[in-house]
């Protein structure tokens, strides 16, 4: 049977009986969005890449401490949450906090990403992804778990080991100040066109 | 928070309760800010759904995790992998029980009548030569062979394991 058709849960019990190219797909299956997350938190794409690969040797190693009741995806995030915090911790960057907006009008401010010239060639698309690489690390992280993630309220708590009504609110919250960047940098944009 | 939009939130996210949801859809219906508000929450919604995109790690991802896995399974100290923690329970359990059954044999055949230390007392052992036939030692040898193969293949089996990480 090909490896890709296999569930999760297979390629992982294929794996803890010793078959290393199972947890290579393993790999490949979650490496995009485990890499993004990290994104979410490093903002460069040397750190998240070593951030990401931290994940998968840390969860190679703990494969025996994984309770299949969840699911793997789950508990697979929940170790980029803790790595990524811990390697922010490390390089003594600060993710910036729900409501401090003082870094995010720093993060907007950078270069990266934003070039005038060719502004009308962007879709609503690019402003969007624009737009929650400028949010804060918390936001983008639950924005992204919900709505990429495949993550339910319950899942996202787990995750980030609290409660799933803070979930709620904190979603609430993302998408708002989403909603506030996106309209913001689109303004922006028209006026840079005029 | 936003009565209004928390409440149009949970509706899209489909997170109320049903007497919630029946009474969002009621403000829609009969509500014309409520349900520009609603359209343009979904419209949002849709656009987060579909627009956000996935960043692509580099092209030997896999590869590079895979590498460093080997080679941390590849430099671990031997003592550190070896280590089996079921093996070392099973050890010390037979020990133990062997411990166990000869403390009992030995209470249980001690004579307790006895009034005074002094000389030496006899103390009914069991007879050995009786408890030692043919049957026991072949019963014995048995279950060595049984835990001597069990051990061999846990012990390939690791060693198997930790060859391919």
């Amino acid at each position: 049977m090909m490896q890709s058709k296999l569930s999760d849960i297979e390629l992982i019990n294929k794996t803890m009986a010793g078959d290393q190219s199972a947890y290579a797909e393993l790999v490949k299956r979650h490496q995009r969005f485990v890499f993004t997350l990290a994104m979410r938190f490093t903002k460069s794409r040397e750190d998240a890449e070593e951030v990401a690969q931290d994940c998968f040797t840390k969860a190679y190693r703990s494969l025996n401490s994984f309770k299949k009741e969840s699911k793997f995806s789950t508990w697979l995030y929940s170790i980029v949450y803790t790595t990524a915090m811990t390697a922010l911790r490390k390089k003594r960057l600060h993710t910036a906090s729900i409501d401090d907006e003082a870094t995010h009008i720093q993060i907007e401010n950078t270069p990266s990403g934003y070039d005038v010239n060719n502004a009308e060639n962007r879709s609503r698309s690019f402003y969007l992804n624009q737009a929650i690489e400028q949010l804060s690390a918390d936001d983008a992280t639950i924005i992204t778990l919900f709505y990429k993630g495949e993550q339910s309220l319950e899942d996202i708590a787990q995750t980030l080991g609290v409660e799933a009504n803070s979930v709620k609110v904190k979603l609430f919250r993302a998408r708002q100040r989403l909603k506030e960047k996106l309209e913001r940098n689109l303004k922006h944009e028209v006026k840079e066109l005029i | 928070m936003s009565d209004i939009e928390e409440k149009l939130w949970e509706y899209i996210d489909g997170t109320c309760t049903p007497a919630g949801r029946e009474a969002v859809e009621k403000l829609i219906a009969g509500n014309e800010s409520y349900r520009r508000k609603y359209e343009e929450l979904l419209a949002f919604n849709r656009e987060i759904s579909t627009g956000m995109e996935l960043d692509e790690p580099p092209m030997a991802f896999t590869y590079n995790v895979m590498d460093a896995i080997r080679t941390e399974y590849a430099t671990q100290k031997p003592l550190k992998t070896q280590i089996n923690k079921s093996l070392v329970g099973l050890i010390s359990g037979f020990f133990m029980l062997t411990l166990i059954i000869t403390l009992i044999m030995v209470l249980v055949n001690f004579n307790w009548s006895a009034s005074s230390i002094a000389g030496p007392h006899p103390t009914n052992l069991p007879d050995f030569k009786k408890l030692l036939g043919a049957g026991v030692i072949k019963a014995f040898l048995f279950f060595d062979t049984v835990l001597l193969l069990f051990l061999l293949d846990r012990s390939l089996h690791f060693r198997k394991f930790q060859g391919q990480a």
